[in-house]
């Protein structure tokens, strides 16, 4: 199924993006417990071996929960809408986040993909500006480089307009 | 600049740059031979004299293939070495130039000129520097400063008031008592655990002392003997800080080129009525902090000369304390730490039961600390927002007064936790550019539609033209 747009202009991400998130949250999860691991190792047969395993126990099941849950509330809540100013987006998993950059203030767009996008034909779209960087996550590989084209004609034609 | 002027870095560069590595390989060969069990003057000797004379020849070679050519409306820097570069400023895009005098420089009678450009790229250094001996520096300071600041150098009458008086005493209870609470609050008690144990005959705690000094004390007597001699000037709306006591530093910048304004107020520096003035403009930190418009005066002092200097930055809007229902998140927030902290005194408790009073105290003391922080978070920030600007108070010891002018917000991100969304609130976190580069402004707890009205004011101003980006360029 590919990407969706609601009535008020927003789209929503397509439904494999979740498998791309699945597999990230995997990794991440397998590196934590490595980490935990060696926790638990290297205190072994100290006075702190007892609190130190409780600990990494404790921590690694609420992120564990967490990884589990978060993709399929990541994908709900994730929207996004590119008009003639502004890009809004609309994400998160506990915090919800509503970021609106005005077009005039990006300097530069890339797209990014990285080994797990690629596999699900995904890509991420990152807006650059003076301030700091927003990105518009998990998009279709052909939307993002439409996204981006789109975006970079318009800065390009901004400032031609202001030469 | 009525001519094309070509020019060449004073030979102190190479100077200072060859002294720098000389110490430093000495310091990195002896540790390196030291644990290798090869310290032997003739090993050390060539190693020594090899690494030096290269990075002599080297620097040379860069010093003599870099020119700078000062046309009518642009710098050229050009570099001919290996690694051949270009770099070009227009005089009109140039954000601030700092004179800097460090110690060798004036050993050597020598100046350096940067220049910056209003970008967060490169923002905590220099897009391009020159040095020159002084009086050439000062000349040519003199023919740049109408084509960047749009009027003439400020003569030395001009320079000789200063907009603000500041004494010798207000830059010791700077230095002392301007540092954020926490790290005031941390020397205090580890000059007092120091004194304690020194007192009661256990002899002085090196680590404490240690922490004292590198926390407390060596920042206060660096910001002293930076801030020594402190000036603001203006001509025009040009702004000149210049301070310092074994280097000297001046800065100069256009007020238009202000991102924002922070009026910060330690714990202590409120009780005591007192405030210091800030300002965000690209290329002035050098790693030293936001440019000072007023070190710590008493706060009436700070708000005249931010309303004289800077009057556009003013804030017109109604200004929001945080809701009642602000206090929820807080709470569930200091829960949290509070639960954590004695989960580990807890912990602490069942191996050191000999220690079972101080680990009582340590409860008290956090539930204590966390209370007053709570109370500080709710009762500090406050949020107001005009067609113009946002101002957002942020803190909870510390008090940071932040005036950011809408058209230089680059992009706003509203977000809420599940019990603010249950209560229509959020918080907005603003992202700008800054001294150094990007920085971001976090507000308190606030209805969710006043702060998507910063978003919506900001594209307004964008698609009516009240934004005019050749303002601030």
């Amino acid at each position: 199924m590919p990407e969706t747009e609601n009535p008020d202009g927003f789209r929503m991400l397509n439904p494999v993006s979740r498998k791309a998130m699945y597999i990230g949250n995997v990794i991440s999860l397998a590196a934590y417990l490595a980490i935990a691991a060696a926790a638990v190792y290297f205190s072994r047969g100290s006075a702190w071996s007892l609190p130190v395993a409780i600990a990494m126990a404790l921590s690694s099941t609420v992120l564990a929960a967490y990884l589990a849950v978060s993709p399929s509330v990541f994908y709900r809540h994730y929207r996004y809408r590119i008009d003639d100013d502004c890009i809004e987006i609309r994400r998160g998993v506990i915090v919800r986040s509503h970021i609106i950059v005005p077009v005039e203030r990006i300097h530069q767009v890339s797209v990014r993909k990285g080994p797990v996008l690629r596999r699900y034909g995904l890509a991420s779209v990152t807006l650059t500006t003076a301030g700091g960087e927003a990105s518009l996550e998990y998009l279709e590989e052909e939307t993002a480089e439409s996204v981006a084209q789109r975006l970079n004609e318009k800065i390009i034609s901004m400032l031609k307009a202001r030469e | 600049m009525s001519e094309e002027r070509v020019l060449r870095n004073h030979w102190s560069v190479v100077a200072s740059g060859t002294v720098r590595i000389a110490v430093v390989m000495a310091f990195v060969l002896v540790f390196i031979l030291q644990t290798n069990g090869i310290l032997y003057p003739e090993t050390f000797a060539a190693l020594y004299g090899t690494a030096v004379g290269t990075s002599l020849i080297v620097r040379i070679i860069i010093w003599k293939k870099t020119l700078y050519y000062f046309l009518e409306d642009e710098i050229i820097v050009r570099k001919t070495t290996i690694f051949r570069s270009e770099t070009r400023i227009r005089y009109e895009r140039l954000a601030s130039v700092n004179v800097e005098r460090d110690f060798v420089c004036r050993l050597l009678g020598a100046t350096k000129l940067s220049f910056n450009l209003n970008s967060s790229v490169n923002a905590a250094s220099a897009e391009a520097f020159i040095v020159l001996k002084t009086v050439e520096a000062e000349k040519l300071r003199e023919e740049m400063e109408p084509l960047i600041f749009g009027r003439p150098a400020a003569t030395e009458e001009e320079e000789a008031e200063s907009l603000v008086e500041v004494t010798l005493p207000d830059i010791i209870l700077h230095s002392f008592i301007g540092m954020p609470t926490p790290q005031f609050g941390f020397g205090l008690v580890m000059l007092a655990y120091s004194v304690l144990s020194l007192a009661l005959g256990g002899g002085i705690s090196i680590i404490a002392a240690l922490l004292f000094i590198l926390d407390f004390f060596l920042p206060a007597i660096s910001s002293f003997f930076r801030l020594y001699g402190y000036r603001i000037t203006r001509s025009g709306d040009t702004v000149s800080v210049s301070s310092g006591f074994f280097s000297t530093r001046n800065d100069s910048f256009l007020l238009s080129k202000v991102n924002f304004v922070k009026i910060r107020e330690p714990l202590i520096c409120r009780l005591a009525g007192k405030a210091i003035l800030e300002v965000e403009v690209v290329g002035t930190a050098d790693g030293k902090g936001v440019p000072l418009l007023c070190p710590l005066k008493s706060k009436a002092v700070a708000m005249d000369l931010f309303r004289t200097l800077l009057p556009e930055f003013e804030c017109s809007g109604e200004t929001l304390k945080q809701p009642g229902s602000a206090l929820a998140g807080i709470s569930v927030r200091i829960s949290a730490v509070i639960a954590v902290s004695y989960a580990a005194l807890a912990v602490a408790a069942a191996y050191y039961s000999d220690y079972i009073i101080w680990i009582c105290v340590a409860a008290a003391g956090i539930a204590a600390l966390c209370t007053i922080w709570a109370i500080l978070t709710y009762k500090v920030r406050e949020f107001a927002c005009d067609s113009d600007i946002a101002l957002i108070v942020a803190g909870s010891c510390d008090r940071v007064s932040n005036y950011i002018l809408l058209d230089k917000i680059q992009f706003a991100d509203v977000r809420a936790g599940p019990l603010e969304r249950r209560f229509g609130t959020a918080r907005c976190r603003l992202s700008l550019l800054s001294t150094a580069g990007a920085s971001t402004v976090l507000s308190g707890v606030f209805p969710a539609e006043k702060l998507e009205a910063v978003s919506s004011e900001v594209l307004k101003r964008i698609e009516d033209g009240r934004y005019d980006f050749r303002r601030f360029q």
